[in-house]
């Protein structure tokens, strides 16, 4: 006859229990890394969006523009604007670009019509929109987004 | 008889919980480097992203420019990190990445190698410019 040695302990309830503790708070761990992780390249993806989509925007305008010195600094409606002129079956066509009530804004309208600021198209949502002249031929836009993030750069009016 | 159940279905649990730790072990490990793989990969791009946009603007100042002096006075205004070296080549000093601007002209024509590196010194991006300087000149007469 054999006699079983095996007697419930403590030990045998308490070590799985204190295992499955560590394992909750180690999965607890690695799920808030990663929200970490993915909280922190959404940041950056978006810090680079807001500012610089805008300026990659105008900047590419100005290119697409620039055609007998259509691009240039001016006055519209009251607000500093881009301007850029061009010419399309015989009749003379007029894009601004400018900033007003923390949006930038784009508007195409005929040269000779009358509109206002606030009629224009929403680009997007900023705090501050500059455009400046800087040297010959060049112009420097400085954008900075809704979070406070800043972006600058230079772009050339070839067609002088 | 009971004791011994509870202690048999006790161990059982012990071995399952092993393996599941195992399991989960190995799994958070991948899953870790792929975290500090995509959080270095984002940084880059962001570090690329800001070369890119440098580059630009510089190559964009020596399409304006009707010398190479006027390019580099434009170029080391424009950018207030960067600073001259003896040999010519301006240092523009970014966030996450330095650009360093070579310039020399040839024949009329004005020659730039914008080369952009990261953190680890490493070439991450690199821009050739060619600028015809006797064109502006007839441009700007």
């Amino acid at each position: 006859m054999r006699i079983s040695s095996r007697r419930n302990h403590m030990i045998d309830f308490l070590f799985p229990v204190a295992l499955l503790f560590v394992f909750a708070v180690s999965a607890m761990i690695v799920i808030l890394f990663a929200a970490g992780s993915y909280e922190d390249t959404v940041a950056a993806s978006s810090r680079s969006d807001s500012a610089r989509t805008s300026l990659a925007y105008v900047t590419e305008k100005v290119h697409q523009n620039d055609e007998n010195g259509g691009a240039r600094l001016g006055d519209f409606d009251g607000h500093e604007a881009l301007i850029m002129e061009q010419r399309v079956d015989g009749e003379d066509y007029v894009t601004y670009i400018y900033c007003i009530d923390g949006f930038v804004k784009e508007l195409f309208t005929s040269k000779d019509s009358d509109v206002r600021a606030g009629s224009g198209t929403s680009i997007l949502e900023v705090k501050d929109f500059d455009i400046e002249k800087y040297g010959e031929g060049l112009l420097r836009l400085t954008c900075t987004d809704s979070k406070g993030n800043k972006a600058t750069t230079i772009v050339g009016t070839r067609s002088r | 008889m009971k004791a011994r159940n509870r202690a048999r279905s006790s161990s059982l649990f012990l071995m399952e919980l092993i393996i599941a730790i195992l399991f989960f072990s190995v799994s958070s490990a991948v899953c870790v480097q792929l975290f500090v793989k995509s959080h270095n990969m984002a940084e880059d791009a962001q570090a690329l992203d800001r070369a890119v946009s440098t580059c630009s603007a510089a190559a964009e100042i020596i399409y304006a420019s009707d010398s190479q002096d006027q390019a580099v006075k434009s170029i080391v205004e424009a950018f207030p990190s960067s600073d001259m070296s003896r040999d010519g080549r301006i240092h523009i000093a970014l966030e996450d990445c330095d650009v360093v601007a070579s310039l020399k002209t040839t024949d009329s024509m004005l020659e730039c190698q914008l080369v952009a590196t990261g953190d680890d010194r490493e070439e991450i991006y690199k821009l050739p410019v060619r600028h015809d300087l006797k064109n502006t000149s007839k441009e700007a007469e």
